[in-house]
C-alpha cells in the first residue's frame, strides 16, 4: 500500500510538472506540436524508469536487477548493445577530439567551431576550470537520493551536466567531463574505469551544445528538443559510451558482465533521464537569463570576438 | 617637467552588455613614481578605467573603448594587456579569486613563469618580493587558509614579481576586515615608499588617500569631475558630497563650523586638523 | 563524501618522489592486479603495497577501509557474482541455497575484489602525494595541451573552497527550512535547485574575476617555465627498480601457474 502510494504521489508530482511545461508550451508564440510530444515523451520515458524500478523492487527486493526492464534490456541484448557501443564510443571518441582541435561536423563538412583548445581565451580557461570545480564539487559535497544503498542513487549535480554544454559551449563541456574525473579522485575512485567516464560526461553536455537550437527554456521548440537531446539521447550515449569502455577493458576493470550492462548501464542511463528531466529545465530557465545578463552565452561570446 | 608614467586622451569605454558608454571622454595623466587615487560612487568607472589601463577591457572583458590609453610608452588601445607585460600589474578586489594554487611560493612563482623566464630569474625575483614584504612566514602556508587580507597581500606579491612599473589596484580593501585593510595599505605606503612605483588606486577609504596620495581623481558617472592634490579637491567639501564622496573627517567638521560662522580653515590631512582643532 | 584522494600536505618519502616514479608504480600495480585477478591469494602482496603506500602518502591505510565501506554493497555483490561464475570449478567449500563457494570460486572472487581496489588505492595515493602543480607539469609531459592542464590544476585547486561554499549554501538553505530528505522523488531532486542556483550565481562572478586574474598573470603568454620542475633522483631510481621487482615477481608467479 505504501509503495503504491508512493508511486501514485510520484504520479501525482509528475502530472504536475508536465502540467507546468505545458503551460509554458501554451504561452509559446508559435507551439509546436512535436516539440510538445518530445517533452511529454520524455517525461514519461523518466516516469517510466522510476515506476519500473519501484516494481522491481517490489518483485526481487534481494536482486531487483533482474527484474529491472532497462537491465533486462541492457543485458539481454549485450551484443546489439556491444556494437552499438562500439559505434558510439568509435563517434564520441572522434567527436571529443574533433570538437577539442576547434572543429565541428557539419554538412558542409568540417568546420571550425571557434571554440577549439587553442583558440580559448583566459576566459575559456577560467570557464571551464571554474564549471569543473562547480560540477566536481557539487557531486562530492551533495549527498546522493539512495535508491538502494551502494547500487542505485540519483546525483542532482549531474543536472548542471547538459547545461554548463548549452550555455557555455565546449569549455563548459570539458569542464563537466574534467568535473567528473575530480569527483572520482577526490572520492577515491579513480580507476581505468574513469577514462570512460570523462569523454562519456563530455558528451552529455556535448548533445544538448550541439544539437539544441534554443537554449532559453522559455518557448515549446527549447524545451522539446532539450528532452530529445538533453534528457533521452544523452543517456542513451553516455550509458553506451561508458559500458563498452567497462566491457573492452574489463580484464582491466574487473567487474562482470551482467553488473556493467545489468546495473551500471541502467544506473547511467535512468539516474541521467531522471535528473535531467526533473531539475534541469528548471534550472536551465533560472539560470539562462543570468548567464546571457552576464555576458558569458557561448553563442554572445562568439558574437562578440 | 616630469615624464608621465600612464597618459589617458578623451577616452571611451564600454561593456558589451551596456547600452551607453561607462567611461564617458575621460583624461588623465599620472607621474612616475606618484600614486593617483580614484574615488567616487559605485558604478561611477573606476574600476572600468583601471581595466582600460590594464588592457583588460576589451581584450578579456567584452567591451569597446576609443580614446588613447598610452602606459609607460606603450598604446594599450593598440597591445591589449598582453602588450603591458612587465609594465602593468593589477590587483583586484577579491581576495578569493586572486590565490589560484596551493602553495604560497607557487603562487609568487606563477606570473614570471607564465612570462617564460629563465628558472633563476624566476627565484631571484620570488626571493626579492619575499624579502621586501617580509613574506618568510607565509612561505609554507596553503594560500587558500590564509585570512582576506594576507591574500591581497599575497595578491600584491605575485603581481610585484612581474617588476611592474605601474600598479593598478581596484578597491583592494573593500571586502577586507579592519586588520586586513590596515596589512594592505600599509603594503601599498610602502611600495610607494620604497620601490618607486607609479600606483593608481580606486579607493573608499578616504583618511588613508589624502595622508598618501600625490593627486585625487573624483568621478562622478564615468567622467572624472575634480583632480587634484588632496588638499585641492577635499577642501572643495559641497563639491566632493555632491559627487557622492565622504570628504575627511576633520574637513567635514570644519566645513560644518564654517556654515555655522567659524572662522576656520577646511584642513584635509591630520597633522592640518590638528593645528586648525589646537585650543 | 571525504576528499580523500586530494592532495594532502606532508613530508614523506612518497611526497619526495618523482611523479614520474608515482606514475610508473601506479601502472605497475595496474598490471599486477591484472594478472592476479583469477588468484586473490596472490593479489595480498599487492594489496598489502598499496596499503603502505597509503601510509606513507600521509593518508592512512584507514582510506582503504573508508572506501570499501563507501563501496560495501557494490563490492560484495561484484566478488559474489564472480564466485557464483566459477561456482563450477574446484573444491566446494560452502552451499547456501543457490550460492555455491567454492575454492576456484573464492580465489577468483578476491582477485577481481582485488583487480578494483589495487588501482583505485594506489591512485588515491598518487593523488594524494602529487601537488597539482607537478600534475600539471606531469600532463604536459605527457602531451596534454597547456590550457588542458592548466584547467585541470585550476579545477583542484579551487576545489576545497566550492566543496566548502557548497557545504555553507545548503546549511543556509537547511536553516532556511529546505528539507533535502523529504518528498517523493521528482520533489527531492527539486529540492536542490534552491543549492545549484546559488552556486551557478557564484560561479557567474568568479569566472570573470578568475579570468582577469589569469590574463594579469599571463596565463598561455609564452611556453611556461616550471622553476619547481620535478628532479628525478637516486630515490626514485630505487623506488622504480624496487617495484618492477615486486610487482614483477607477483606477475611472472601469477604467469607461470596459467
Amino acid at each position: 500500500m505504501e509503495l503504491c502510494s508512493r508511486v501514485c504521489n510520484n504520479h501525482g508530482k509528475i502530472y504536475k510538472l508536465v502540467r507546468n511545461i505545458l503551460n509554458v508550451a501554451e504561452k509559446a508564440r508559435a507551439p509546436k506540436a512535436l516539440m510538445i510530444v518530445a517533452a511529454v515523451a520524455g517525461i514519461a520515458v523518466a516516469a517510466g524508469v522510476v515506476y519500473d524500478f519501484w516494481r522491481a523492487l517490489t518483485v526481487n527486493p534481494e536482486n531487483p536487477w533482474t527484474e529491472f526492464t532497462l537491465s533486462k534490456v541492457f543485458f539481454g541484448y549485450r551484443d546489439l548493445m556491444f556494437a552499438v557501443g562500439a559505434i558510439v564510443w568509435a563517434l564520441g571518441t572522434a567527436v571529443f577530439v574533433l570538437e577539442l582541435a576547434g572543429r565541428t561536423v557539419s554538412r558542409r563538412g568540417l568546420v571550425r567551431n571557434r571554440m577549439g583548445i587553442a583558440e580559448w581565451s583566459v576566459i575559456d580557461v577560467a570557464l571551464a576550470a571554474l564549471s569543473a570545480a562547480v560540477y566536481g564539487g557539487l557531486l562530492a559535497a551533495t549527498a546522493p537520493i539512495v535508491f538502494v544503498p551502494g547500487f542505485t542513487w540519483l546525483r542532482p549535480a549531474n543536472s548542471l551536466a547538459p547545461l554548463f554544454g548549452m550555455f557555455f559551449g565546449i569549455p563548459g563541456c570539458l569542464g563537466v567531463a574534467i568535473g567528473n574525473l575530480i569527483a572520482d579522485i577526490v572520492g577515491g575512485f579513480f580507476g581505468v574505469g574513469s577514462f570512460g567516464g570523462f569523454i562519456g560526461n563530455f558528451l552529455i553536455a556535448y548533445l544538448p551544445y550541439r544539437f539544441v537550437r534554443d537554449h532559453s527554456f522559455s518557448s515549446a521548440s527549447s524545451i522539446g528538443e532539450f528532452y530529445v537531446w538533453g534528457v533521452l539521447a544523452q543517456a542513451f550515449v553516455s550509458a553506451t559510451y561508458i559500458c563498452w569502455w567497462l566491457d573492452v577493458a574489463e580484464t582491466l576493470v574487473g567487474l562482470p558482465l551482467f553488473v556493467v550492462w545489468g546495473v551500471i548501464a541502467p544506473i547511467i542511463f535512468s539516474n541521467n533521464i531522471v535528473v535531467n528531466a526533473v531539475l534541469s529545465p528548471v534550472l536551465g530557465r533560472i539560470l539562462f537569463p543570468l548567464i546571457k545578463g552576464r555576458g558569458l552565452y557561448w553563442k554572445d561570446r562568439i558574437k562578440a570576438t | 617637467m616630469e615624464s608621465s608614467s600612464v597618459v589617458v586622451k578623451d577616452l571611451y569605454a564600454k561593456y558589451a552588455v551596456s547600452e551607453s558608454w561607462v567611461l564617458k571622454s575621460v583624461n588623465l595623466a599620472v607621474g612616475k613614481a606618484r600614486m593617483l587615487v580614484l574615488m567616487g560612487p559605485s558604478g561611477c568607472g573606476k574600476s572600468t578605467l583601471l581595466y582600460a589601463i590594464a588592457g583588460l577591457l576589451p581584450w578579456v572583458v567584452p567591451g569597446e573603448i576609443k580614446g588613447e590609453v598610452v602606459v609607460e610608452g606603450v598604446d594599450v588601445t593598440r597591445s591589449g594587456y598582453r602588450g603591458l607585460a612587465g609594465v602593468v600589474g593589477i590587483v583586484y578586489q577579491n581576495p578569493e579569486m586572486q590565490v589560484v594554487t596551493r602553495s604560497v611560493y607557487e603562487e609568487l612563482a606563477m606570473a614570471p613563469e607564465n612570462l617564460g623566464l629563465p628558472k633563476e630569474e624566476v627565484l631571484r625575483r620570488v626571493e626579492w618580493v619575499v624579502e621586501a614584504l617580509d613574506l618568510g612566514r607565509y612561505l609554507d602556508r596553503d594560500p587558500q587558509s590564509l585570512s582576506g587580507g594576507e591574500k591581497q597581500l599575497i595578491a600584491i606579491a605575485s603581481v610585484l614579481t612581474m617588476r611592474p612599473r605601474v600598479l593598478l589596484l581596484d578597491e583592494p580593501t573593500s571586502m577586507l576586515d579592519h586588520k586586513g585593510t590596515r596589512l594592505v595599505l600599509e603594503t601599498v605606503e610602502q611600495l610607494k615608499r620604497e620601490h618607486g612605483l607609479t600606483i593608481i588606486a580606486a579607493e573608499h577609504r578616504v583618511e588613508w588617500a589624502v595622508e598618501v596620495a600625490d593627486a585625487v581623481a573624483v568621478m562622478s558617472d564615468g567622467s572624472i569631475v575634480m583632480e587634484g592634490s588632496p588638499e585641492e579637491v577635499f577642501s572643495r567639501v559641497e563639491d566632493v558630497e555632491r559627487y557622492g564622496v565622504r570628504p575627511p573627517g576633520a574637513a567635514e567638521v570644519a566645513y560644518e563650523l564654517r556654515k555655522r560662522g567659524f572662522e576656520v580653515r577646511v584642513p584635509v590631512r591630520l597633522k592640518a586638523a590638528h593645528e586648525v582643532f589646537k585650543l | 563524501m571525504s576528499l580523500g584522494g586530494l592532495y594532502v600536505e606532508r613530508k614523506t618519502l612518497f611526497h619526495k618522489l618523482d611523479p614520474r616514479a608515482k606514475i610508473v608504480w601506479a601502472l605497475l600495480v595496474l598490471v599486477a592486479s591484472v594478472t592476479t585477478q583469477f588468484d586473490g591469494l596472490k593479489a595480498l602482496p599487492v594489496f598489502a603495497s598499496t596499503l603502505a603506500a597509503l601510509s606513507l602518502s600521509g593518508l592512512g591505510a584507514g582510506l582503504a577501509l573508508l572506501i570499501v565501506v563507501n563501496a560495501s554493497a557494490f563490492l560484495a555483490a561484484v566478488t559474489l557474482i564472480w564466485a557464483g561464475v566459477y561456482s563450477s570449478q574446484g573444491v566446494l567449500l560452502l552451499a547456501l541455497g543457490p550460492l555455491r563457494l567454492t575454492d576456484v570460486g573464492l580465489k577468483v572472487a578476491f582477485g577481481k575484489f582485488f583487480l578494483i581496489m589495487n588501482p583505485v588505492l594506489a591512485f588515491a595515493a598518487l593523488f594524494a602525494s602529487t601537488r597539482p602543480y607537478h600534475l600539471m607539469w606531469a600532463l604536459e609531459k605527457l602531451g596534454a595541451p597547456s590550457k588542458v592542464a592548466l584547467t585541470f590544476t585550476l579545477a583542484l585547486n579551487l576545489l576545497p573552497s566550492t566543496v566548502k561554499a557548497v557545504r555553507e549554501v545548503t546549511e543556509a538553505q537547511v536553516a532556511r527550512g529546505l528539507a533535502l530528505d523529504r518528498g517523493g522523488v521528482v520533489q527531492r531532486l527539486r529540492n536542490y535547485a534552491p543549492i545549484i542556483v546559488p552556486m551557478i550565481a557564484r560561479l557567474l562572478s568568479d569566472v570573470w574575476d578568475l579570468s582577469m586574474v589569469l590574463a594579469s598573470r599571463y596565463a598561455g603568454y609564452a611556453r611556461r617555465t616550471y622553476v619547481f620542475e620535478p628532479r628525478w633522483s637516486v630515490r626514485d631510481t630505487a623506488f622504480t627498480l624496487l617495484s618492477l621487482l615486486l610487482y614483477g615477481g607477483v606477475a611472472a608467479w601469477s604467469l607461470a601457474l596459467w
